[in-house]
C-alpha cells in the first residue's frame, strides 16, 4: 500500500485527538443560574469563641528607632537612654606618616546627632535635652519605673522616667530633620570611663505634646592625637540604648490589639466543625448552604479599627498579617508557633484609622484559611483551632492597631447546578 | 508492509483513537445527549441505517451482516465534524472528530464470522462560555462562566453471524452500553483587585448496562437483500465516586432496525431503512421521546478504471432526536450525503477498502423553551472508513 494512504490515516486518527472549544452561543439552553455566586458576612458568634490579646512580643531595647515623648496626647512620655562605648585608642599617621595607634587621645568635642523620622513626628517645633544619667540601667528590661526588671530583681529609678542628672545640652528641632546637641570634653571623658555605673545619657523632650520618632541617635566625636597633635580624627558611634515611656500596657487584654513596641498580637480561638456550618442563600427563599460543601472563592477577616488608647495609636501606616497558631499542651498560648501569612491585608492601615471612632472596615483576604477551616476533617491534613493577628512587614511601630472585638468573616462561594445527570 | 503489519498498525490507531473523541452539539445539553449511529462511511453515504445493504459493509446495528466475509481483518471509521450553531440569532461554530465504528473481523469458518466492536450510541459532549455581571463586595464585576460536558456512551460488543444458507444468516451479539461523562463548570471573576479566585468543579460518572443484538439477513431473490435486527438492553445506570454527584437510573433501550437493498441495473444499487428506538428514558424536566429514523440511498458502480470500480454514492436520512425539555420541540435531524468507495490491491481480493462520505445535515428544534425560537445547527460531517485484510 502506498505510504501516503498510511500518512492521511495517522494524520486523521491524530487530529481526532484534540479538544473542541465552547461555543458562546447556547448560555440560553442552559438555567440562568447555572453556576451561582453568593456572598456572605458571617457573625463572630457563628465561627469564634473568643478572642484576646498579648504585648510581651519584643523589647524597646530591640527596636530599630526610638521615641521621645513629653505629654504627647495627655498621657505619654517616653525618653531614651543611650551609652556610649568612648574608644581608648585612635589610629593616626605620625610626622612620618607611619601609620601608629594612639592610646592616649583627647577627646576635646563632640555631639549628639539626632535623626528624626518627620513622617511619624509631630510637627517642629521641639526642643531636645540631653541629660546625664545618675543610675545603672539594664539595657534590655529598663522601663519607665524600674532601671533594672529581671527576673528576681527590680530596681526601681530614683527618679521615675531614667533619673535624669545634669543637663548637657539642649537644642530645638524647627526644620529639616537634623537635631545637634553638642556634647562637652568633660562628660565625653565621663562616658570613658567604663568604671563608671552612671555613664550614659537621658535624651527627652521639654515640650509638651510632642512626640518624635528618631533613628537611633549617634555620637560624633573629635579627638586629638597625642602623637601628632595638628591631626583631628572624627568618629561616629553607634549607641547601646533603649527608650522608656508612660503609661505602661498590661501583659494583655480582651481586646484585639496589634503591632506596636513591644508588639502585640491577636489570638483567636475558633469554633470546631465549621463545615457543618450552614447559611441562608441570600434572596433564594429556602435555600441553604452548607459550607463544607460549597466552593469558597473568597475569605477575609472584617476588621473594625478602634481608636488606641492616647498617645498609643501607630505612628507610621500599620500592616497586618493573619497566621494560624499551633497551640501545643506543652507551651502556653501565648508563646505557641506560628504558621507562616496565610493572609494579609491589601496595603496598610493609616494611623488616623486608630485616631477617631468610625474608620472604615479594614479587610484581611485570607481565602486559603478560610477554605481549610470550612474543611471537613477528613478533608484536609489538620484544621486550625486557632488564628493570631500579627504586625507584617519590617516597619515597627511604637503604637499599635485596636479593633472592635470578635472580627466578623466575610465569604463569597459559588456552586453549580448543572453538575448533576438529567 | 505485510498486511498482518498493516492490521496490526491500524489496531494501534484504533487503540490511540479509545481516546475520547465526540464532537459538540448543543442538543446534547438535554437528556443523555445525541444519537451516534454505529455506520461505515458507505453506510453513511447512502443514508443507510446499517441494515439490509448489499455488499461489504462494517456497520455494527445488525451483527448477521458480516456474514460471508472471508478474510480476517480491522475496521475503523472516523468522522470529523464542523458545526454552526445559531441560537436565538446569536451564531457560533464547533468542530470535533467520532469514531463511530470500530471492529476485528475474524471468519472462522466459511458459515460463521465473529467481530469485536466498539459503536457510538450517544454523544454528550456540549461546552458553552458565557458572561454576566454581578455585585460582589459593592462591586460590579464581570464573571465568566464555563460548563463542559465530555464523554458519551457506547456500545461494546460481540457478534456473531452464520450462514445457514447462502441466502440467509443470523446474527447475534452480546455486549455493553458503556462510557462515561465528565462535567466541568469554571467561573473566574473579573474584580479589580484579583483576589476573587475562580471556581472549577468537576464530576465523572460511568454508565453501564448490557446488551443483546440478534437479527437476520435475507436475500430472497438475486439483487435483493432484507435485513432487520433489534438490539435491547437492562436498565442504564450512571455512578460515580466524585463528592455531591447524584447517581442515576434510565430506562432500559431498545432498537428495532430494518432495511432493504435492490439491485436496479447491475451498475445500481438502491437501499432504504428505518427504525425505531426508545432511548434510555431520563426523569424530570428532561422529556425522552421515541426516535424515527429513516434513510436511503443509490449507489452507482459505473465509475471505472480498468478492473477498478470507484461506487459513487448518494443518500438522505432524516432523524429524530431523542431528548429535550418538557417545553421544548422535539428535534430533528435532515441530512444529504454524498460519497465514494476504493478498494485497493487486488480489485477482486481488496487488500483494503475505503471508503469517504460527506454529509451536510441540519438540526433543529428546542423551540419554545429556554430558547424561544429554538436551536439550528448547519454541520458538515465527513465519515471516512478504512477496512484492512490479511491474506
Amino acid at each position: 500500500m502506498k505510504r501516503w494512504w498510511w500518512t492521511l490515516c495517522a494524520a486523521l486518527f491524530a487530529g481526532a485527538c484534540t479538544q473542541d472549544s465552547p461555543t458562546e452561543a447556547g448560555s440560553g439552553l442552559l438555567p440562568p443560574d447555572a453556576i451561582r455566586t453568593f456572598e456572605f458576612v458571617i457573625g463572630p458568634e457563628r465561627y469564634l469563641q473568643w478572642d484576646t490579646a498579648f504585648g510581651l512580643y519584643s523589647a524597646t531595647s530591640e527596636a530599630d528607632y526610638t521615641l521621645i515623648a513629653n505629654d504627647y496626647e495627655g498621657v505619654l512620655n517616653s525618653r531614651v537612654l543611650l551609652r556610649y562605648s568612648i574608644p581608648r585608642t585612635i589610629s593616626v599617621l605620625d610626622t612620618l606618616g607611619v601609620l601608629r595607634t594612639d592610646s592616649m587621645p583627647a577627646y576635646f568635642a563632640g555631639d549628639l546627632r539626632v535623626l528624626i523620622d518627620t513622617i511619624a513626628s509631630t510637627a517642629p517645633s521641639a526642643t531636645l535635652d540631653l541629660y546625664r544619667t545618675t543610675e545603672d540601667w539594664d539595657r534590655q528590661t529598663a522601663t519607665w519605673q524600674l532601671r533594672v526588671d529581671s527576673t528576681g530583681v527590680q530596681l526601681p529609678w530614683s527618679q521615675p522616667g531614667g533619673s535624669p542628672g545634669a543637663l548637657i545640652g539642649s537644642n530645638t528641632w524647627e526644620e529639616g530633620d537634623t537635631v545637634l546637641v553638642a556634647v562637652d570634653s568633660l562628660t565625653i571623658a565621663d562616658w570613658a570611663d567604663t568604671t563608671s555605673v552612671t555613664r550614659g545619657a537621658v535624651l527627652g523632650s521639654s515640650t509638651p505634646g510632642t512626640r518624635l520618632r528618631t533613628v537611633l541617635p549617634t555620637l560624633r566625636l573629635r579627638a586629638r592625637s597625642s602623637l601628632n597633635p595638628d591631626t583631628v580624627v572624627e568618629m561616629t558611634l553607634a549607641p547601646g540604648r533603649t527608650f522608656i515611656y508612660e503609661p505602661e500596657q498590661p501583659d494583655s487584654i480582651g481586646v484585639p490589639r496589634v503591632g506596636g513596641t513591644p508588639a502585640w498580637r491577636t489570638v483567636l480561638r475558633l469554633r470546631e466543625r465549621l463545615d457543618t456550618l450552614t447559611v441562608a442563600c441570600p434572596g433564594i427563599p429556602g435555600c441553604t448552604l452548607r459550607l463544607g460543601d460549597v466552593s469558597i472563592n473568597y475569605g477575609a477577616l472584617l476588621l473594625q479599627p478602634m481608636p488606641s488608647p492616647p498617645g498609643f495609636a501607630p505612628e507610621l501606616p500599620l500592616n497586618i498579617a493573619l497566621h494560624a497558631l499551633l497551640p501545643s499542651d506543652l507551651l502556653p498560648l501565648i508563646r505557641s508557633p506560628l504558621t507562616p501569612a496565610l493572609g494579609l491585608i491589601r496595603g496598610t492601615i493609616p494611623p488616623s484609622s486608630f485616631m477617631a471612632p468610625g474608620a472604615p472596615i479594614v479587610e484581611l483576604p485570607a481565602t486559603e484559611f478560610v477554605r481549610v477551616l470550612f474543611s471537613a476533617p477528613n478533608d484536609v491534613d489538620f484544621v486550625p483551632t486557632h488564628m493570631a493577628l500579627l504586625p507584617a512587614g519590617s516597619t515597627r511601630t511604637f503604637g499599635f492597631g485596636t479593633f472592635a472585638e470578635m472580627p466578623s468573616l466575610r465569604i463569597i462561594v459559588t456552586t453549580s447546578r448543572e453538575l448533576q445527570l438529567p | 508492509m505485510t498486511s498482518t503489519r498493516r492490521i496490526s498498525a491500524l489496531a494501534l490507531l484504533m487503540a490511540c483513537a479509545s481516546a475520547p473523541a465526540s464532537a459538540q452539539s448543543l442538543f446534547a445539553t438535554r437528556g443523555l445527549g445525541v444519537p451516534v449511529a454505529p455506520v461505515d462511511a458507505r453506510g453513511a453515504a447512502l443514508g443507510s441505517i446499517g441494515v439490509g445493504l448489499l455488499g461489504f459493509h462494517t456497520s455494527m446495528v445488525n451483527p448477521a451482516e458480516l456474514a460471508g466475509l472471508s478474510r480476517r481483518g480491522v475496521s475503523a471509521a472516523l468522522q470529523p465534524i464542523s458545526t454552526s450553531v445559531d441560537v436565538d440569532g446569536v451564531e457560533d461554530g464547533t468542530s470535533g472528530t467520532r469514531f463511530p465504528a470500530v471492529s476485528i473481523l475474524y471468519p472462522v469458518s466459511p458459515r460463521l464470522v465473529l467481530s469485536v466492536g466498539y459503536g457510538g450510541y450517544l454523544d454528550q459532549t456540549w461546552g458553552v462560555v458565557s458572561q454576566s455581571q454581578q455585585v460582589i463586595n459593592g462591586e460590579n464585576v464581570t464573571v465568566n462562566d464555563l460548563l463542559r460536558s465530555t464523554g458519551g456512551i457506547a456500545q461494546m460488543r460481540v457478534s456473531a453471524s452464520y450462514a445457514l444458507s447462502p441466502t440467509f444468516a443470523v446474527g447475534g451479539a452480546a455486549g455493553l452500553l458503556a462510557g462515561n461523562v465528565d462535567r466541568l463548570a469554571v467561573r473566574t471573576f473579573a474584580d479589580s483587585a484579583n483576589s476573587i479566585q475562580f471556581f472549577e468543579e468537576r464530576r465523572r460518572w460511568r454508565y453501564s448496562t448490557p446488551i443483546g443484538v440478534a437479527g437476520f439477513r435475507w436475500d430472497p431473490a438475486s439483487g435483493i437483500r432484507i435485513g432487520a435486527s433489534i438490539m435491547a438492553g437492562g436498565e442504564l445506570a450512571a455512578r460515580s465516586d466524585d463528592q455531591g454527584a447524584e447517581e442515576r437510573d434510565y430506562g432500559s433501550p431498545l432498537e428495532m432496525h430494518a432495511g432493504a437493498s435492490l439491485r436496479i441495473s447491475p451498475l445500481l444499487m438502491a437501499t432504504a431503512g428505518g427504525s425505531m428506538a426508545r432511548m434510555p428514558v431520563t426523569e424530570g424536566t428532561t422529556v425522552t421521546s421515541d426516535v424515527l429514523r429513516v434513510g436511503g440511498g443509490l449507489e452507482y458502480q459505473g465509475l471505472r478504471s480498468g478492473l477498478r470500480t470507484y461506487p459513487v454514492r448518494l443518500g438522505m436520512r432524516w432523524s429524530q432526536l431523542p431528548y429535550h425539555m418538557d417545553d421544548e420541540a422535539q428535534p430533528t435531524e435532515l441530512g444529504f450525503s454524498g460519497g465514494l468507495g476504493f478498494r485497493l490491491g487486488d480489485p477482486m481480493d481488496p487488500a483494503a477498502v475505503a471508503d469517504f462520505s460527506l454529509e451536510r445535515a441540519s438540526r433543529s428544534g428546542l423551540a419554545g423553551g429556554a430558547v424561544s425560537g429554538g436551536v439550528d445547527e448547519r454541520l458538515w460531517r465527513f465519515t471516512f472508513s478504512l477496512s484492512l485484510f490479511a491474506r
